[in-house]
């Protein structure tokens, strides 16, 4: 007999979770029906003797490893927000423990205010999980499909955003991060409830509930769907299942109604928000509503990226050569990041971390990041070969697996360099080759960068190059354009200066230099200062 | 002797099956890519032109707008 599996020293699993395909194959070949507690792993607290729900990848595929990185950081998230609406996670990583969650009923019906606040206790909590980037359906690729393996873990059913009855209130218990097999099970014809039922029956006769063709409601995956609007209208919808819309309601209502339809009504989930408020008691919501992120457009994902690369450098001497990419490319990426997080302050981490993602995922984009931090860290010869690699390096390149018995088994995708990350790419190598002094191949590279993409940045080191190989009028005007797109640098304008004013062009140095001492005004070591000190003003 | 034969040719196609098994492609997650990677230094300061050549430049700039500027500088 084999002893029983324990997590983290402490939950001692009851059963496994099994995957959604093997219970529908069961189902159908041997006419055997699943319920919830199929698809969770189910366990006890050995502190407690509690049962508790362990959300977890059946059989750990490691294809969804990035997948579940993700899930575990919105767990940790969810800890931190210590919501009263969510229901409590125990531990999070591998996978993540529940507390037992209250069963899913079917949604009650209820008056107006009480839906509303329901509603606003989910908005409550998709607003904190926008705020660090949680939304919509799916993430995107890098060739813009829809990544069907970084799925938003949310789900707006019954069966993870619950309800449960508080001393006559009704409550939501949301399952955050979502169990999104479960949704499965949402379309089930919910246990009829005789009185439920009845009740409907009642009002219908009426005439004081309207019936809501299915049709209008929008299309349950539209992974074209900007994910905030996708999450205002599930909302909205969660608000018209307790409270269907009926007669001489409130305005409030009729938006709430054209949000679940997809019409663009409010642009964040506080917009939402302040239209539930409108439906409760007067005054009584307004702290909670202030307190509110407000966010319209969903950043990226926040992660902690320590943990990430941890999880990631543990799981790969496990896997065979064909499991590699599923974790070697998200962590390259996650090595990337990190080292850009840390290049300001950290140069030397930085290269660490950028030269392990080199090394497990060798595409440009590393190796350009690998030659600026060698250039600002003034390791020059060792920069340029980095960006001769970045140049070197295929778009289409395979990561770094082992055959096995001649069989290349998997080959890791094409990558996509937009316009930005070629002018960065090329501003790099431009750069090297101005500190170099090679200035033919610096104004190529640089020119290329402005092409690409004219910012400020790549205006100015153009200019630099231009300046260098004598052409001070096409320095003046590089310097002119760059100062207009960023009129706060000091720097910028302080070349200008000095251009304008070789070219003998004095009466507009003077003005920048005006400028320049305003901007500069108090600091003693301002470069306009130094003017007026040679000056003798 | 069927069993054994089936045995082994399914052992000897095991590495194809599992190639062509349905898996997604691995994919390098967009949105954990850094949207602000580093980028390069900016070059060298210009250097401050030859003393001389800013007196020059400043004494005569002064007496073409120096009272001009000034007058704007101090309307009250």
């Amino acid at each position: 007999m084999t002893s029983p599996r324990v997590i983290a020293d402490r939950f001692e699993v009851v059963t496994s979770g099994r995957s959604l395909k093997s219970l529908w194959w069961e189902q159908h070949y041997n006419d055997r029906p699943y319920g919830e507690d199929d698809l969770w792993t189910l366990a006890v607290d050995r502190r407690t003797g509690a049962r508790v729900r362990v959300l977890e990848p059946p059989d750990g595929p490691v294809w969804s490893w990035a997948a579940d990185m993700w899930t575990e950081s919105v767990a940790h998230h969810v800890i931190a927000a210590a919501m009263p609406h969510t229901v409590p996670i125990l531990h999070v990583g591998p996978g993540v423990v529940f507390a037992e969650p209250p069963p899913a009923v079917p949604r009650p019906r209820l008056r107006p205010a009480q839906a509303a606040a329901c509603a606003l206790a989910a908005c409550e909590v998709v607003a904190r999980l926008h705020a660090i980037g949680c939304g919509g359906e799916c993430g995107r690729t890098a060739r813009g499909f829809p990544a069907h393996d970084l799925t938003t873990p949310i789900g707006f059913g019954r069966h993870n955003l619950r309800m449960t009855q508080e001393s006559g209130e009704w409550k939501i218990a949301w399952l955050v991060p979502g169990h999104l097999a479960l949704a499965d099970l949402d379309d089930d014809p919910p246990a009829s409830e005789p009185d439920a039922l009845a009740r409907d029956l009642q009002d219908r006769l009426a005439g004081s509930i309207l019936d809501e063709p299915p049709g209008d409601l929008p299309p349950k995956y539209d992974p074209h769907c900007d994910p905030i609007a996708r999450d205002l209208a599930r909302l909205a919808g969660f608000y018209l299942s307790l409270a269907p819309p009926a007669r001489g309601q409130p305005a409030a209502v009729d938006a709430i109604r054209r949000l679940a339809a997809g019409e663009p009504v409010v642009r964040d989930v506080a917009g939402l928000a302040r239209l539930l408020v409108e439906l409760g008691p007067a005054g009584a919501w307004d702290a909670r509503l202030s307190a509110l992120p407000v966010v319209d457009v969903l950043p990226p994902p926040v992660l902690d990226w320590d943990h990430v690369i941890a999880a990631g450098e543990a799981r790969l001497p496990d896997l065979v050569p064909r499991q590699r990419p599923y974790v070697v490319l998200p962590l390259a990426v996650a090595y990337h990041r990190r080292a850009s997080l840390r290049a300001a302050l950290a140069p030397d981490d930085a290269l660490r971390d950028v030269d392990r993602a080199v090394e497990l995922d060798p595409i440009a984009p590393h190796h350009v990041t690998r030659a600026v931090l060698l250039d600002r860290l003034g390791r020059r010869d060792e920069a340029r070969a980095a960006i001769a690699a970045a140049f070197a390096a295929p778009e289409y390149t395979g990561a770094p697996t082992e055959d096995v018995d001649g069989f290349r088994l998997l080959d890791a995708p094409a990558v996509v360099l937009g316009d930005r990350e070629r002018a960065r790419a090329h501003a790099t190598r431009g750069t090297i080759a101005l500190r170099d002094g090679d200035l033919a191949l610096a104004e190529h590279d640089l020119r290329r960068a402005v092409d690409l993409e004219p910012t400020a940045a790549h205006l100015h080191a153009l200019a630099a190059a231009v300046y260098a190989r004598g052409d001070l009028a096409g320095a003046a005007a590089l310097e002119a354009r760059a100062v207009e797109l960023e009129p706060t640098s000091a720097r910028y304008r302080w070349d200008l200066v000095v251009s304008l004013h070789r070219l003998g062009r004095r009466d507009e140095a003077l003005f920048h230099a005006r400028k320049l001492e305003a901007m500069e005004a108090g600091d003693p070591n301002g470069r306009a200062r130094r003017i007026r000190l040679l000056g003798g003003a | 002797m069927l069993r054994s034969s089936s045995l082994a040719l399914a052992l000897f196609a095991w590495p194809t099956l599992a190639a062509a098994d349905v898996l997604p492609d691995a994919e390098r997650p967009h949105d954990w890519e850094p949207r602000d990677p580093p980028t390069p230094a900016p070059p060298p300061e210009k250097e401050l032109p030859a003393l001389a050549l800013w007196l020059a430049a400043l004494a005569a700039a002064a007496l073409v707008t120096g009272t001009r500027t000034r007058l704007q500088e101090r309307p009250r």
